[in-house]
């Protein structure tokens, strides 16, 4: 597990974010509190996708991590369903996808 | 929290109703003379490359300006309820759920944060929304706590070599009103791509009734730059040329984020024309291998011209058979 981050102080190493690491399904169930059967109904209906692995034995990044945890506050919070939860990570998605390319051609001249 | 203003039409030294394009000119000049890599007094340089780059993310987005232009002097009294733009009530049944965040060391000011950026949770507006029944039903179970999102600013230079940022996080419990701070420091890794977000476990929102913490997740937002633009690991420098140079071609010595190379020019290359330098981008992951430079060839003209440099336009006016407005000869 990653160790966590604490202070500025000297001597206290900094957080040092592993780059590409995937997680097994348990893991990603332990770290979002959702359940392994919920996580593979989600993988299922299509609205995250494993990085590696097989259906049964997939591996996870820390951006499925993020989205079980959006998926989660949405229909908890706001009571959406699986239709709107689709919805709405398609269009955030696209979204943040058109504000990047927006900052990149602004940046050109 | 006391936060002040920041005109930053007064940092770029723009007037109110500047266009885009003397924004952008005032960016870069400014940008230039205060870039932390060529500028004399490092450190003080640093902030005020923060400084004009925070006025030029918010001055250079049309919907950041109008938002900003509108906040003015009231901004203070605007600042209440910017955050629940779109939601001026909340849920119903759940005032002010949900602690407020603040951070520090990002790059950008607390007046930025607490207008364009600040904490919010799971990348929706901060509004407080808690799972239905939170209060009576769950009381004294286990909740985790929420995931919070901010942005962190990281130079090109931070991004092509990697840096370690300090960082604090200051959550005030809304029920208490007691603010703690959390500093940590957070390794952004070589090859950092604009938009990629950093996790960062358990420094989120505190859980409730012994749930574990959430996590905090940092975007990186690459500073713009005078010379440099970015799309993934990708890195753009546009590249001015005399009308002669990209008719007849040559060799251009120009910058990258690491030395300089010398580039090929071939001859009759097209105004807004693509040239690819291999390899010369950022790094991409711990491979070793990297992204590309592209290089976009803008040709100049000269504004203002000599007798003997006029008498030769006019003797090529007079030998050319070029017409751009008619179809090019079969």
């Amino acid at each position: 597990m990653n160790p966590s981050p604490e202070s500025t102080a000297p001597g206290h190493p900094p957080f040092d974010p592993p780059i590409d690491a995937t997680y097994t399904l348990e893991i990603v169930a332990e770290l979002t509190g959702v359940t392994t059967r919920q996580i593979l109904y989600y993988q299922e209906s299509g609205l995250i996708a494993p990085v590696a692995g097989t259906f049964d034995a997939p591996a996870f990044d820390d951006e499925t991590v993020r989205a079980l945890r959006r998926l989660e506050h949405l229909r908890e919070c706001y009571g959406v369903n699986d239709s709107g939860l689709r919805l709405l990570l398609n269009l955030s998605e696209e979204v943040e996808r058109l504000r990047r390319d927006l900052r990149h051609y602004q940046q050109l001249r | 929290m006391s936060v002040e203003f920041k005109d930053y039409y007064t940092t770029l030294g723009v007037a109110r109703d500047a266009s885009p394009e003397e924004i952008k000119k005032a960016f870069r000049k400014l940008a230039r003379q205060y870039h932390p890599d060529v500028a004399k007094d490092k450190a003080n340089a640093e902030n005020k490359f923060k400084e004009i780059n925070e006025a030029n993310e918010v001055l250079s987005d049309p919907e950041k300006r109008k938002k900003y232009d509108l906040l003015g002097a009231n901004w203070r009294h605007a600042g209440a309820e910017a955050p629940r733009e779109g939601s001026p009530e909340g849920p119903p049944g759940q005032p002010g759920a949900g602690s407020e965040f603040h951070f520090g060391g990002t790059g950008f000011s607390d007046f930025f944060e607490q207008f364009f950026s600040g904490g919010s949770r799971y990348g929706f507006p901060t509004e407080g929304a808690e799972p239905a029944g939170d209060e009576t039903e769950s009381r004294g179970r286990a909740r985790r706590g929420s995931d919070v999102e901010g942005d962190i600013l990281v130079t090109l230079a931070e991004a092509m070599s990697g840096t370690v940022r300090p960082v604090s996080l200051q959550s005030t419990d809304p029920r208490t009103g007691q603010a703690t701070t959390r500093n940590f420091r957070v390794r952004i890794a070589a090859g950092a791509t604009d938009g990629q977000r950093i996790r960062v476990p358990g420094q989120g929102e505190p859980g409730r009734g012994g749930g574990p913490a959430g996590d905090l997740y940092l975007r990186v937002r690459h500073a713009a730059d005078p010379d440099f633009s970015t799309r993934g690991s990708d890195v753009y420098y546009e590249l001015d040329v005399a009308p002669w140079e990209a008719v007849l071609g040559g060799e251009i010595k120009l910058p990258t984020l690491d030395g300089s190379v010398t580039l090929r020019l071939p001859a009759n290359t097209a105004n807004g024309h693509r040239l690819r330098v291999r390899g010369r981008g950022l790094p991409r992951g711990k491979s070793g291998e990297r992204g590309d430079l592209y290089v976009l060839v803008s040709v100049q003209l000269p504004t203002q011209v000599s007798e003997e440099e006029r008498a030769l336009w006019e003797k090529l006016r007079s030998t050319s058979t070029f017409n751009p407005r008619l179809p090019a000869a079969a």
